[in-house]
Parts: structure tokens; sequence; C-alpha cells
């Protein structure tokens, strides 16, 4: 009991050095109140809250999410805010709420305006005249680079007089209505008018942003391979682990792992392919696993999965150098304490279709590198001229460009073809990152491209070494089960006996009664 | 008093007690009084929801209240949706009807937005007694000696176990199961031995009810087949052309029953059974399955998703209803591919038929609740009251298949040596009880191979749930039976006997 005691001790001051100290430390007098009105599934809503949760994870902001109808008077002006963010998902539903527009318009802080309805004292703020336009096609563009949107939108522009610092242009397709900016920061206020999680409006968005929010240091992008599990194909994995390396491609996958049966050949093989990539400038990102059903009571079940997955890997040399994880898992308390928190490199993906919370807290965090997944899909339509011109883009957080492993050979040779030839000048691990684990008592480093072991460099060679050996099918003994089995065998023997009898007595009974009605 | 004066008061009270309450009644009162306190009176007992439940509730238009427990503890009331209900059938079912009636019933009497579910087990309760009747009637009748009284304790004993009355008060679909195979088994035997007493009436309850139950669950579709052996004796008790072409049109429609429920399977519920059986079916009780199915051309990784449910209970690597681990793994694992694996690998084969056979007596389901959480227990905690007999066949019965096997075996030729006998002296009542019982074995012998082949051993006990039930109706058969002298001969006659 006092054992118990104490580990729990031990594991609730982990919990709350490791959960609380990256919000404490450098996030609680920055946090920013994102509001939006509704989530408005028809124009993928929660996909641009989640990207706009990631985009100011990513700039270094915590951030606190609230409804527009659930916010209550006085939040944002009893100053424990640093920003506030105004998301418009439905503008039809034109929901309001006459505390929250008063203390905006009160609050001294960032303030960042996206999407549709802005009022005419945002518009003074930012010392803007707003100007419609209806159903326009619209090219986003930026220094040399244009992307072409797919979608036309019925918009709102700003027309700004002086003293804004602007993030792109927005062409409508009509070109007699002339171009207005896309992003636009005017001191401490700033517009949007519109959000998109992907393509090249993320990555303006995103410089508009951490203008407003933070100072994150710009980056190259990392390549990441994401959808890997250990279910996948590992030819193909350990495959495009060496042409990358040939291509000079450093790169990050970002895998799933188990936490049971890991004695089985199957999990070998899985975790020599990622040592394949791991000899090849390839880096691992632990993904969280999915979520089937979760609680308030399943924080030591998820702690004991990711220890259970990250030491399994990590006896075979497998030592991933960053958690990668849904957005979603950010705003849940559980998830980010014992998932999240023990890593300081955190790679935020897109949601799952479902997001199954375990204790949603609507608190994002952030952490030492934060990491923002964005696919790279969604910029090879980004061209300068004929070219594609992913390698022009300034990103202008921790950039992680995603492509999804391949389903087949075919579409591994495309994806092959098609990243070396875009001659990007990709984020070096080997040179540049710098990670640190901590997965119950152990702890994985990397660093100048040498992994460590609680502190103790790590020869990465093509088989494990050091694998403890394993007993396959551990009997687990109940106290009636031996008398049981033996009660079982004695009763079998005793049937077959009694059957063989009963069926002689059978045919001896029937033999005497006959022979006594025979005449002799 | 001398002796002879007590004994004289003995026969007078036995006289008149006899004349009162026949066998059936005390059976049926016995069974009333046992079941009705564990059901109805506050605070009453039933079984948790095991997660299923869902499919037998919004369907039907209820709906959770706020507080409804899952797994631990029973949830006494539930809310009537009072607007349009957009909810469509996961699965095709006989069971509703039942729900829908509960419902009615708790409109009628009690309120129109909050479900009371003691109605849903009144809805079970009260035909449930009937059956008791029936079958009491049909292992004792036409005796009253103190014999049959003791037949209609042992019935008592049997089927008014709280681990099946438990049921009740619950959306499984076991209850209505249950139920109709007592009327159905009843049905027939009362057929076989008394001719004279509405032999139509309880030839149409017979088929009725079969047929209801083959509807009642997915699972049960294979037992069809069983149930078209069980109803082979008709051809003996009616003897007309026409009479045969009903039996021939009964019989149809049991088959066509089990066609219909097993065509009726979604997709979905495919996948998940396919699933289950590969990952709690073929991975278990092997060493190191992974070579194991890439010989026969699935990849080896798959093994790693040993013991995995179709929906995680938390957390998992990779959803299983991914589009991946449809083409890499559903695709290529179906029936005949589990089939062709377990022909290879008989021992393992054998094992988890062992599982089963120690799994299938035990029918208290114990991964679920059994009180309301206003009882004050502990989360989970299971019912003892009136649980001897499931209790001894669950500790004492032999967990070894190859024991089901020689049991089936010898009861066989003990029922067969009876048919035989009705054969040669040209009777009928033990030719129908021998094939009653040859179904009723192939459902103990067969259900367990279906089960583990079709779903691995995934809520194994649940799917066993018919053999329990049959297997008690052939040996309280047997005991009735031996006592009242009918094993050998079904004209037995016991009036002579002393008791």
């Amino acid at each position: 009991m006092k054992k118990r005691l104490f580990l729990f001790m031990v594991m609730l001051l982990g919990g709350l050095l490791l959960g609380a100290l990256p919000v404490t430390a450098q996030g609680a007098s920055r946090r920013v109140l994102i509001v939006y009105d509704a989530l408005n599934p028809t124009v993928d809503g929660q996909q641009k809250l989640a990207g706009l949760q990631q985009l100011l994870a990513s700039t270094g902001a915590t951030t606190q999410t609230e409804k527009l109808s659930d916010y209550y008077a006085g939040q944002l002006t009893t100053k424990k805010y640093a920003g506030v963010v105004t998301l418009i998902n439905w503008p039809q539903g034109e929901s309001h709420n006459a505390a929250f527009t008063r203390d905006r318009q009160a609050f001294a802080g960032q303030k960042l305006h996206i999407g549709q309805q802005l009022s005419r004292a945002e518009a003074r703020q930012l010392h803007a005249v707003r100007h419609n336009i209806y159903h326009q096609q619209l090219t986003v563009t930026a220094g040399g680079q244009r992307q072409l949107l797919p979608f036309s939108e019925d918009i709102t522009v700003l027309r700004v007089k002086r003293g804004a610092r602007h993030f792109g242009q927005l062409q409508p397709q009509n070109q007699g209505i002339g171009h207005y900016p896309y992003g636009t920061v005017v001191g401490h206020a700033g517009y949007l008018p519109y959000f998109e999680a992907s393509g090249f409006s993320q990555v303006l968005a995103g410089q508009t942003i951490a203008q407003l929010f933070g100072r994150a240091p710009q980056q190259r992008p990392l390549l990441t391979i994401t959808g890997v599990t250990p279910y996948s194909n590992l030819a193909r994995l350990t495959k495009l682990a060496i042409k990358l390396n040939a291509a000079g491609i450093p790169f990050a996958v970002s895998t799933t792992s188990v936490a049971d049966n890991t004695s089985l050949r199957a999990f070998s093989r899985f975790t020599k392919a990622l040592r394949v990539v791991e000899n090849n400038q390839g880096v691992i990102f632990l993904q969280v696993p999915i979520v089937g059903a979760a609680n308030r009571q399943s924080g030591s079940l998820l702690e004991q999965t990711m220890v259970e997955e990250l030491n399994q890997l990590g006896q075979r040399q497998v030592i991933p150098v960053g958690i990668s994880a849904p957005i979603y898992w950010n705003q849940d308390r559980l998830f980010r304490r014992y998932g999240l928190a023990r890593s300081n490199n955190v790679l935020f993906l897109p949601n799952p279709d479902t997001t199954t919370f375990a204790a949603q807290d609507n608190r994002g965090a952030t952490y030492p590198r934060t990491w923002t997944g964005l696919s790279l899909h969604s910029l090879l339509t980004v061209k300068n001229g004929q070219q594609i011109a992913v390698n022009q883009l300034k990103f202008p957080v921790r950039t992680a460009l995603t492509v999804a492993f391949p389903t087949n050979q075919k579409r591994l040779v495309a994806m092959l073809r098609q990243v070396t030839r875009l001659d990007v000048g990709w984020y070096q691990p080997q040179a540049q990152l710098r990670a640190k684990i901590t997965s119950g008592s152990a702890t994985f480093g990397y660093r100048d491209g040498i992994y460590y072991l609680n502190g103790s460099p790590v020869t990465v060679g093509t088989e494990a070494t050091g694998v403890p050996n394993y007993h396959f099918s551990q009997t687990r003994h109940v106290a009636l089960d031996r008398y049981f089995k033996v009660q079982g065998n004695i009763l079998f023997v005793f049937f077959t006996i009694t059957t063989i009898v009963l069926v002689v007595f059978l045919f001896l009974g029937r033999r005497i009664y006959r022979q006594m009605f025979r005449r002799k | 008093m001398t002796v002879d004066g007590l004994k004289l008061k003995w026969q007078n009270f036995w006289g008149w007690w006899a004349r009162h309450c026949s066998p059936a009644l005390l059976a049926t009162l016995l069974a009333a009084v046992i079941a009705g306190v564990l059901l109805f009176v506050p605070p009453f007992h039933g079984l948790a929801d095991n997660g299923d439940f869902y499919r037998a509730q919004f369907v039907n238009g209820l709906y959770h209240l706020k507080g409804y427990s899952m797994l631990d503890f029973v949830t006494p009331k539930l809310g009537i949706m009072q607007y349009y209900n957009d909810t469509t059938a996961a699965v095709f079912s006989s069971q509703p009807l039942f729900v829908k009636l509960a419902i009615l019933l708790n409109q009628a009497v009690y309120s129109k937005t909050v479900f009371d579910l003691r109605f849903m087990g009144l809805v079970y309760y009260l035909p449930y007694l009937g059956s008791i009747y029936l079958l009491t009637t049909a292992m004792t009748a036409p005796y009253r000696k103190l014999r049959s009284y003791l037949i209609a304790l042992l019935i008592v004993f049997v089927f008014a176990d709280s681990s099946f009355t438990l049921y009740f008060n619950s959306f499984f679909a076991e209850p209505g199961m249950l139920i109709l195979m007592l009327y159905a088994f009843a049905a027939l035997m009362l057929v076989a031995r008394r001719p004279d007493w509405h032999p139509r009436v309880l030839t149409v309850v017979y088929f009725v009810s079969i047929m209801l139950l083959i509807a009642n669950k997915q699972q049960n579709a294979p037992l069809a087949l069983s149930y078209a052996v069980t109803s082979i004796g008709l051809f003996f008790i009616f003897k007309k052309r026409a009479q045969w072409l009903w039996i021939l049109g009964g019989i149809a429609g049991i088959l066509v029953t089990g066609v219909l429920t097993y065509t009726l399977i979604t997709q979905q519920f495919n996948d998940i059974n396919q699933y289950q059986a590969f990952t709690h079916g073929v991975l278990l009780h092997t060493d190191d399955p992974s070579k194991k199915i890439a010989q026969r051309g699935v990849d080896e990784q798959y093994a790693l998703m040993r013991n995995q449910d179709y929906y995680p209970k938390n957390f998992a690597a990779i959803n299983p209803s991914a589009k991946s681990v449809k083409r890499g793994l559903n695709d290529r694992t179906g029936f005949g591919w589990i089939m062709g694996y377990y022909l290879h690998h008989y021992p393992q084969f054998h094992t988890l038929l062992d599982v089963a056979a120690g799994d299938m007596m035990i029918t208290q389901v114990k991964a679920v609740g059994d009180y309301q959480q206003a009882s004050g227990k502990p989360a989970g905690a299971q019912v003892t009251y009136f649980t001897g007999f499931s209790n001894l066949a669950g500790a004492f019965f032999p967990q070894k298949f190859s024991f089901d096997i020689l049991l089936t075996i010898a009861l066989l030729v003990v029922f067969g040596i009876g048919a035989y006998n009705d054969l040669v002296h040209k009777r009928v009542a033990n030719v129908v009880r021998f094939f009653l019982v040859m179904g009723l074995l192939t459902v103990f012998i067969f259900v367990p191979i279906i089960s583990i082949i079709g779903d691995g051993d995934a809520d194994l006990a649940k799917h066993l749930f018919m053999v329990p039930v049959s297997l008690d109706l052939i040996l309280v058969m047997f005991v009735a039976d031996l006592l009242n002298h009918r094993l050998w001969h079904s004209d037995g006659n016991i009036e002579e006997d002393e008791a």
C-alpha cells in the first residue's frame, strides 16, 4: 500500500512537472482566447478551428477556446489573456454576444478577426474600410508565388489607409475589382478574410499570426512521412528510407506502435524497418494511439501504454525524437499530461473524423518545439510562373510538410520522383534537432545526430542488441485451475470406461434376454 | 396418535394437495416468487449495459437519461423519445417485438415519457411463467406423485436460476431465446405424449416459437438446421399426407427464417465478426502466429493484433475499420480461410474448443453489474441469490470438448434405445423425443465450433447461450423420464409405484 502511494505521488509529481511546466513557465501570461461562433461542418469548420489552434501552439501561444455563446462578461478583461482571436465559421448564423463585443472593444491586447462579420468598430481599429466581394474565385499571391483557391467565397476585404503590414494578396478572377491584402496587421489588431488549415493560405495566415502573437524563428520544413503503423508494408518503408537517403533528403517518419504482443516476430520486423529508417537520415516521431474510448480514468492507462510503447521501441534501438498527435490531443488535459508533455518535440497532425476525448478542457498548451503538420500535397499548386514553388515558401513556424505513406509501389515511385524534384532546402534533424523524451524512468535523447538512452549514446545497428529473451505463452495459474483440469481428465476417463462397459452390457443383456425365449 | 393415524392424515393431506396443486402449478408459483422478488421488488436487479443495448434501445424509441451507467450498474429508468426517431435498425431481429410491447405497456400504465426497466422484465416474465407451466406439464403429466413434484422442483432449480432470469431486466436478446426455446421444447413433447390435448395448437406454437427464436439474433441463423432435425419427429405423430404437407411447410419456414436471418446480417457485422475471429481465434493459443499466418497469405504484421477488439476498448495502433485493414486482412481472411487455417492447425483449434467447453455452462454474465447504483453495491457486483444451479454447473461441468462429444454419444445411445423400443412397439413418443434430443445435441456440439470459427473467443459466453439451455433441457428430461420410468419405453407406468 505504501509502495503504491509512493508510486502515485511520484506519478502525480512527474505529471505536474511535465504537464504543467510548459504552460506555467512560458504561457500563462500569454494565453490567447479563441472565440468561435459555430463549428459549421459544411465548411469544415472543425478543421479550421483545429488549424488555428495548431498555428497558435506553434507560434508559442497557449490558448483557451470558447464558443461565442458560452462567453461570459468580463472573461477577456480580467487580464488573463494576452490576445483574442475571433473565428467566424457561420456568418449566416449572425451569432452575437453583446458581452463579448463590448469586452473585445475594450480589450487592449492583440486581437485577430477571421472571417466575415467584421464590425465597423473593428475595421476602424485596423484603420481600414470594409468592402464586400461576392462569389469570386480568388488567387492568393505573395512574392512571386500564387495559388488558385479551389473554392469561391463571399468575403469581406479591407482597403487599408496607413501603417499596416500585409501578408499576401487576394486577386479575384474579375480583374476589374482590383486586389486586396490577405493578412493585415495594424498595431495590436489583425484581420484575415478567411482561414484554411492547408495550402498557401495556411502559410500566409501563419505569418500573420506569428507577427501578432509570437516570435517563432523561421525554419526550413521537415519532410515527414505520416500514416505508418506496425501493419504497414515494411519492405516499402525501408525502400522509401533508402531512396530518400540516396537522394540526400533527410526526413521524419510518424508511426504508431503497439504496447502488447511485442514478443512476436512481427514486432521485431517492425523495429528492424524503423532502424533502417534511423540509419538512412530518418528520425522517428512516435504517433499517439487512436482512441477507441476514454474517460477521466484513462490517464494511467495512457501513461502505461505510452511508456510501454516507448520502452519496447527503445530496447530495440528505435529512439523516437518526438511525439506526433492529432491537434485535438492538445485540447485534453489527460492527453496532454500523459501523452504529449513527455517530449520536447511535439508534432501536430490534422484531426481524424471522430475525436474522442478523455478530459477535454480546450486549453491548448505549447511545448519547447511545437511542429505544425502541413500537407505537402496542398502546396503543390503554389506556382511561380509554371514552376512549383514550394522551395520558395517562407514558413513562419516549425513546419513538417507531411506526405502520406504510399499505399502501393506505383505511388511510392511517383512520390519519390515528386519529392526529389521539388528542390526544397529541407530541415536537417542530424544537424539541427535536439530532442528529449521521458518514458517512465527512462530518458531518450537525440542531438547532433546521435541517439541517447538514459544519457549514454546508442549505436543503431541492423539487428537489435540487448533485447531480453521472451518466453512464449506464459501460463497463469488460478488457484483451482489444476484441480478442475485433473477432475476433467478423471471424468473423461470415467465416462469412456462407463460407455464401453454400458455397450458391452447392452449386448450381453440382449443375448441373455433372447436366450430366455429360445427353445432348447 | 397411532402410526396408522398419522399415515391416514398424511394420505388425506396428500390427496388434498395433489387435487388442488398440480406439479406444473407448483413449479410456476415457485418460479413466479423466486424470479419476481429478483426482478420487481425494489431495488430490483437486472443486467447492466455491455455496450450493445443501443441497438435495441434507439431503434425502439428509447434514449439514455442523465446518469446512464455502462457495465457497472443497472439503469432503472430510460427516456421515451417524443419526436421523430431517425434511427434505423442496425440488425434484423424479432427482439423489437418484445421491446415495443414493453414500451406500450409502460405508456398505458406508467408514463408516456419515462420508461421503467421493469416493464421489459414483465414482458418476459409472464410468458416465461407460461413456459415453465408447459414444460413441467410435459415432464410430469399425467402423474401427481411425489416424484412428479420432485421433477417440478428440479425444473425450478434449473430454469428459475437467477443467471437466466436476470436477463429479463435488460436489453439483451437472450431472454426471448430462453423463453421461446422452453415453449418449443414443451410444445413438441406435449404433442408427442398427449396427442389428444390440442395437438394442432401446440404444433403451431412449436413452429412459431422456433422461427421467432431463430430470427431473434443473427448468431441463431445456423440453428435452423438443428431445429429442422428436431422437427422430424412430427412426421411420426401426424400420419396423414395432408398433415405432412403442413409439417414440411413448417420445416421449410424454419429453414427460410434461418437463411433470411443469415442474409440480413449487415456488412458491418460481418466485418466485426471476421476481424475478431482472426484476432480472438486464429492468433490465440499458439506460440508465435506471425509465420503461420504469413504461410497462408496474410501479412505477418497482423499478428500484432492479437486480442484486439474491432471497437478498441481504449487505445490502439490502428483503427480496425480502416481501409488498409479491410484490404490487407478482412478481404483475405474469409470463412473459408479461417476453416482452412484451423484444418492445418488442429491442435490450436482443439484448445480453443476446450476454452469454449470451459465457458459454456457459465451462464451468468460476469462482465456487467447486476445491481442499481442506488443499492450501494460496488460497481459490477454479481447477484448470488438463487444461482445454485449455474454455480454448480459452472464449477463442475468438465471443461473438455472431448467430454462433450462423449456425453453426446452416450445420450444418443440412451435416447436411441428408447426410440428403437418405441419403433418396434409402434409407439411414437420416444421417437419424437429422440429427434428432439438429437437436434439439441447438434446445438450442443456445433454452436461452440461455429462460434470459434465465426467470432473467436470474443463474447464467447454469450454466443454459447443456447448450449447450456439445450443441455439443461436434455438433462431435465433425462432425470424426469428416469423417475417416470419412461427412459426406455414410452409406456412406462408408475401408477402402482409407492411415490
